[in-house]
């Protein structure tokens, strides 16, 4: 979905095969340059109207919206992943020398894989959950709604990010900027299930 | 009391149940407390379920020591106790069985992942289980059962270290999700052929949602082992009725997948999560009498990855082992490894897998490198994007051992050959991590002539692997082939060679393209000597993956069976240094129209920066005039490119391309230009504002305004304001562009407007990046908001109107 993310209209936009060609050879180049890194971490959580308190940590979220979204969440996963920053200063190059059009493509496949990477780890997340008697809530990330990015600071600093090499600027953006952080609301499926039983393995 | 495996060659044996669930019902397990601890608090509670289980009918029981290693004790405090938890654990199991039943020291995950997936080093993760697995044989077991485990590296870590420790049976078994993979992406299959290699005496799975998904992962895992195979499956998915926990098998319905176990071949079976006593007897009393079925399995060549296996199928087709990374004669390769980065490698693993290479060659060795870490890294990167196994190219046993560690799946160590010191030291490797090998029949006194002598070296090696316990079908030979351009007369050595080991029963390898090393046509004599080679029986070959030729004969497998007369015709018609195909004439040009106006417009409409140059250099001989050129040929196509693209006829890239070219041929116009006509439109300073470091939008509408004759200074990235502001002042701009991607950042354009209107400065401002809206520009007091490159031209047209 690379070409989408390029303005690629399917009825409208007629690429020819110089163009197709081209791209094919950035996305195999960007395959190449992915460093991929992830981080998780499971909390248990106290959710309140418009506050998420996470246990055993010292932050509490405040975003009405999210704590709408985990409504009778027990747990929440939080995580961060990073593509790394090899595929970022490679796009920076071919800028700096001129190559926008391949600038811009490789920008784009790293924009999709860092997606491709959090819808990854989501699914790790939730398969794990589910053998622990949990099922999981649809992602949600600082800055969607009135969830304030600079709860990404909070994020980055329980999970450890800069072991990952994932850092904020005075801006509160990531660098490398293909990076992501999200949370999963975990709910429970019975009152009293095993205690994670996978994890656990009370054999 | 007679050895397990002895037991095992006339026996079904039955494991016991469930332990933790039997814990918690008692009361004697309060919910998040540690059950290993209670070996200590509540021996006697440990106890009475061991022998409730032996008194079913268990032939083996598990100790209760699942959590017990260092790193899951240390959750509850209970660190400094990890030898005492798990002797007492062994020892409480050995009371309860005496001379009965077999004791199982139960092993499992660290719950902390070993690089990459985690931060855990391989070797400090064997430490762990061997501090274990030490303190559990000290204690009296009498095999260890490593279990549980979703990643194949940590159970490979797990394995390392119980035969570190020695002396017991290994089995050796994983979970696997709907009884397909494993968490982290392993298949049964890739499972079974790499501890098949490393030698588990019994390999198995366990746990999973229940028996009916663990009898697909045993279908798959049977061909490929002749070691005994368990199953030790939950009780179903756990439910919830009445505020009690169930699980969906009864101890009938359980019972009857233990029959069809046994029938599938299954030696060990038992149960995991949710199991109790009443399962066990009910097994028990159906499999009572009964003798474990056999199986069938082929030794074949087989190598794996931590998703796939590759296997040999002898004389239908030959495999592949891509060569392209190695950095003999490759500078950049070479740089890269100095600098300790993976791009090429990376970038060379995905393209010979796309070519259809079924094993890459790893050699990363450069003179005045680490070459540990190097091949380390380098296979960290590989096996994080492809599948593909790996052949571990090193002469060096310390960058053997390190790579053999790092790899997850089952390896070939390319080489050792008959030197002493190689076969001393690499043999024992290939044992200990389970791998296969590739003899090159060459010693100190270099390559024999004759193909008699190198399969006496050949003989040689195999006859010390054979001792050591690498198994046949893990044995390649390569014998070796050199430039007939030297000895034409060897290449017939060669070949009988490989026709003699294959009658052995050896498989063979080849470093085809040697043979026309110095040659011309080089392609030619490559594919025929192939092809050749492949009828004299070669099974695998090490080549260039992007040589189609070569593929086009490993893809034609081997068919035929040749004789001596064809290596004859074979040498007359390398030899003859004829060029015989002819250079096709390639066509470089695209259909461009003949006047070269046209041609000019295309080449902008197409984005072809390669030609647009050489357009303008015919239209300026041609007499027309430069201006010309500019205003009423490259300009009009662009804003044809401009239109499309609000048409959605073109996207993105093409739009690129088409200013790329653009930036070309204005490039070499500027140079016709007088002064005057080549003033600029106007002067346009652009940054990403302060703590914003995303700039590819930025850069976009950059190139895009300077092919319409805008001056653009550029600041860069994560600009602050200041500066902005005095290089607008020093460059006597009339526009500054500003760009932001985050709504934490977009604030920073606010900042420089407020600080422009209190300097009084009229610079006229554009702003956009994603989240920046018409509105937004609004309400900050910008002049103007752009949504994309192209409305970004008009705007700052009309911009630049209303100052003049």
């Amino acid at each position: 979905m690379v070409i989408s993310r390029l303005k690629f209209a399917k009825y409208k936009t007629k690429a020819d095969k110089k163009i197709s060609a081209l791209i094919l050879d950035v996305i195999t180049e960007g395959y190449a340059l992915l460093q991929t890194k992830a981080s998780y971490e499971i909390f248990d959580v106290e959710i309140s109207k418009g506050t998420i308190k996470v246990i055993g940590e010292s932050f509490i979220i405040k975003s009405r919206l999210l704590a709408k979204h985990l409504k009778g969440a027990k747990r929440i996963a939080l995580f961060v992943c990073t593509i790394g920053s090899e595929l970022p200063s490679k796009v920076n190059e071919y800028a700096v020398r001129g190559e926008i059009a391949r600038a811009t493509i490789l920008d784009a496949v790293g924009s999709e894989a860092a997606e491709a990477l959090a819808e990854k780890i989501d699914s790790l997340i939730k398969a794990k959950a589910k053998q622990e008697g949990f099922s999981a809530l649809r992602r949600f990330s600082p800055g969607y709604g009135d969830w304030t990015l600079f709860d990404q600071a909070k994020i980055l600093k329980v999970l450890k990010a800069g072991r990952l090499g994932v850092r904020l600027t005075k801006g509160y953006v990531m660098v490398p900027e293909k990076s992501v952080t999200a949370c999963i609301g975990l709910v429970q499926k019975s009152p009293r299930p095993i205690r994670k039983i996978y994890e656990r393995h009370i054999k | 009391m007679k050895d397990i495996l002895n037991r095992l060659k006339g026996e079904i044996l039955i494991y016991d149940g469930a332990m933790g669930t039997l814990l918690q019902e008692s009361g004697a397990l309060r919910a998040g407390a540690c059950p290993e601890e209670l070996n200590l608090s509540r021996p006697k509670v440990i106890k009475s379920i061991h022998s409730d289980y032996i008194d079913a009918g268990a032939d083996i029981i598990e100790t209760n020591s699942f959590g017990g290693s260092r790193l899951k004790l240390k959750a509850y405090g209970l660190d400094k106790q990890v030898y005492k938890i798990n002797y007492e654990a062994a020892r409480i199991a050995r009371q309860a069985a005496s001379n009965e039943a077999y004791v199982a020291g139960a092993v499992g995950p660290l719950d902390r992942q070993i690089q990459p997936l985690g931060d855990l080093f391989f070797n400090e993760a064997v430490d762990f289980f061997r501090e274990q697995i030490k303190a559990l044989k000290d204690g009296g077991c009498d095999l260890i059962i490593l279990e549980t485990f979703a990643d194949i590296k940590e159970l490979k870590a797990a394995f390392i270290a119980a035969k570190e420790v020695g002396g017991l049976p290994i089995q050796a078994q994983m979970t696997f999700e709907g009884g397909e993979r494993t968490t982290y992406g392993t298949p049964p299959s890739a499972f079974c052929v790499l501890f098949q290699s490393l030698g588990a005496d019994i390999i198995g799975t366990n746990c999973s949602t229940g028996p009916k998904e663990l009898l697909k992962v045993i279908k798959e895992i049977a061909p490929f082992t002749n070691r005994y195979i368990s199953c030790l499956p939950n009780a179903g998915l756990p439910q919830l009725r009445g505020g009690r926990t169930y699980f969906t098998e009864s101890p009938k319905s359980f019972s009857k997948y233990a029959v069809e176990f046994a029938r599938l071949g299954v030696n060990l079976i038992g149960g995991c999560c949710g199991t109790t006593p009443e399962h066990i007897k009910e097994i028990k009393s159906l499999l009572k009498n009964r003798k474990p079925t056999k199986r069938r399995y082929t030794p074949v060549f087989r190598l794996s990855s931590r998703s796939k296996v590759v296997e040999l199928n002898s004389g239908t087709k030959p495999l592949i082992i891509g060569e392209k990374i190695n950095p003999t004669g490759k500078k950049d390769l070479q740089k890269e490894i100095k600098k300790n980065k993976t791009i090429i490698v990376r970038r060379e693993a995905l393209e010979q897998t796309k070519k259809g290479a079924d094993i890459l060659d790893v050699n990363v060795g450069v003179p005045g490198c680490d070459e540990t870490k190097a091949i380390t890294q380098a296979i960290e990167a590989i096996q994080g994007v492809c599948q593909a196994p790996l052949s571990i190219d090193s002469p060096n046993p310390k960058a053997i051992e390190a790579a053999l560690k790092e790899v997850d799946g089952k390896p070939l160590i390319n080489s050792v050959n008959g030197e002493k010191e190689k076969i001393d030291s690499i043999l024992p490797l290939a044992k200990k991590y389970g791998a296969a090998i590739l003899i090159l029949t060459l010693d100190k006194g270099g390559l024999p002539k004759d193909s008699e002598a190198r399969l006496k070296i050949a003989e040689r090696v195999i006859d010390r692997a054979t001792k050591l316990g690498i198994p046949k079908e893990d044995i390649v030979v390569d014998p070796l082939t050199l430039t007939i351009s030297a000895k034409p007369e060897q290449v017939k050595e060669s070949l009988t060679a490989i026709k003699k080991l294959k009658s052995k029963g050896y498989s063979t390898s080849l470093g085809v393209s040697n043979i026309s090393f110095g040659l011309p046509n080089r392609v030619r004599i490559n594919s025929d000597f192939f092809s050749l080679a492949l009828a004299f029986g070669l099974d695998m070959a090490i080549i260039d993956p992007n040589d189609d030729a070569m593929f086009r004969v490993a893809k034609g497998g081997i068919r035929r069976r040749a004789n001596e007369g064809e290596i004859k015709r074979f040498l007359g018609s390398a030899l003859k240094p004829i060029e015989r195909i002819a250079k096709k004439k390639i066509k470089t040009k695209p259909f461009y129209r003949k006047d070269v106006r046209a041609r000019l417009k295309d080449a902008i409409l197409y984005g072809d920066k390669d030609n647009i140059v050489s357009f303008i250099e015919e239209a300026l001989s041609k007499g027309v005039s430069p201006l010309k050129i500019n205003n009423s040929i490259l300009i009009p196509a662009l804003e044809t490119v401009g239109e499309k693209f609000a048409r959605r006829e073109y996207f993105l890239p093409q739009v690129i391309l088409s200013a790329e070219a653009m930036q070309r041929a204005f490039g070499r116009l500027k140079k016709e230009l007088k002064p005057s006509e080549a003033r600029a439109k106007g002067k346009i300073v652009i940054a990403t504002v302060e703590g914003d470091i995303h700039d590819i939008g930025k850069n976009i509408v950059i190139s895009v305004l300077e092919n319409h004759g805008y001056k653009i200074y550029d600041l860069g990235r994560s600009v602050p304001a200041n500066v902005i502001i005095k290089e607008a002042i020093k460059n006597r701009a009339d526009i500054i562009g500003l760009s932001a991607l985050m709504t934490t950042t977009m604030i920073q354009m606010e900042r420089v407007i407020k600080e422009l209107k209190k300097q009084r400065l009229r610079f006229k401002t554009i702003v956009g990046g994603a989240v920046v809206t018409k509105e937004f520009a609004r309400r900050i007091g910008a002049s103007a908001y752009a949504r994309d490159a192209i409305e970004a031209v008009n705007i700052v047209k009309s911009l630049i109107k209303e100052r003049t």
